[in-house]
């Protein structure tokens, strides 16, 4: 039998009807990179992405029989890696807009052109100094294209929460990402004025 | 041209590490062994433990 064809709901359904490893075994060849880039992305060091990533697939590996094939299984997985690095690297700190409504509708969007406006590199910055839980829904939505329903399904909230707690982690980064902007410029015309002031 | 997602450039291309993956593995192997053997021991304890009461009753009634 080729794997390689098999689809990952197959893959999943052959672990747990025979438990061998190489069904499993092709599941991780296909995401482990993801996964690992996944946790990276939240730690910036290289040993604990790696333990992040084992902790994982081993919590993958002991939750298979629980998999419903509802979801795509790369939507269920990215959900456990998400979840995982947020209890990982959770801040004691809540949200502090925690006090708004999170069930009223909000229109279904918007400004993402505006997302597909931010520069990269000040993106990573802005990245690194917003909440885990808030990093992980942009990421969902913006990284891994995740639709509302299936963020909903991941985090186990409903859909116009999910839509709230995007609009508020997208205006907090556009926030700090603004900030960072502002500082260079202010930075670049200090030394801009000082250059003339010598002159 | 549409502009390109900022969000997919900030993904790393780094690679999971070979070692990671026989470490996985084997633990995955140990766990499955543990519970196989927790399995066959309380398996089989009850069997015993019954199959001893069965052989005393009958000694008893012969």
């Amino acid at each position: 039998m080729n794997l390689k064809k098999l689809t990952d709901e197959q893959l999943v359904a052959n672990f747990i009807e025979t438990q061998k490893n190489l069904y499993f075994e092709q599941l991780y060849d296909r995401y482990s990179d993801k996964v690992y880039r996944k946790c990276l992305s939240f730690v910036k060091d290289d040993a604990k992405a790696e333990d992040f990533t084992h902790d994982i697939f081993i919590k993958l590996v002991l939750n298979m029989g629980s998999y419903k094939e509802t979801a795509k299984f790369s939507t269920w997985l990215y959900s456990i890696t998400y979840n995982y690095c947020i209890d990982q690297t959770r801040v004691s700190k809540k949200y502090s807009e925690v006090g708004l409504d999170e069930n009223f509708d909000l229109p279904d969007n918007d400004d993402d052109a505006e997302m597909a406006e931010l520069e990269a590199q000040r993106l990573n910055k802005a990245m690194q100094q917003i909440l885990p839980e808030e990093k992980s829904i942009l990421m969902m939505k913006y990284q891994d294209d995740l639709s509302i329903k299936e963020i909903a399904e991941s985090l186990d909230i409903s859909e116009s929460a999910v839509k709230m707690r995007l609009l508020r982690a997208k205006e907090k980064l556009r926030k700090v990402y603004l900030e960072g902007v502002l500082f260079w410029g202010v930075i670049i015309g200090k030394l801009v004025s000082l250059f003339f002031r010598q002159d | 041209m549409p502009e390109e997602n900022p969000f997919k450039l900030l993904e790393s291309d780094a690679q999971v590490p070979e070692h990671l993956k026989k470490a996985l593995f084997s633990e995955i192997d140990t766990i499955r062994n543990g519970s196989t053997i927790i399995e066959l021991f309380v398996g089989n304890f009850v069997n015993a433990v019954t199959a001893s009461f069965s052989a005393g009753n009958e000694e008893n009634r012969a």
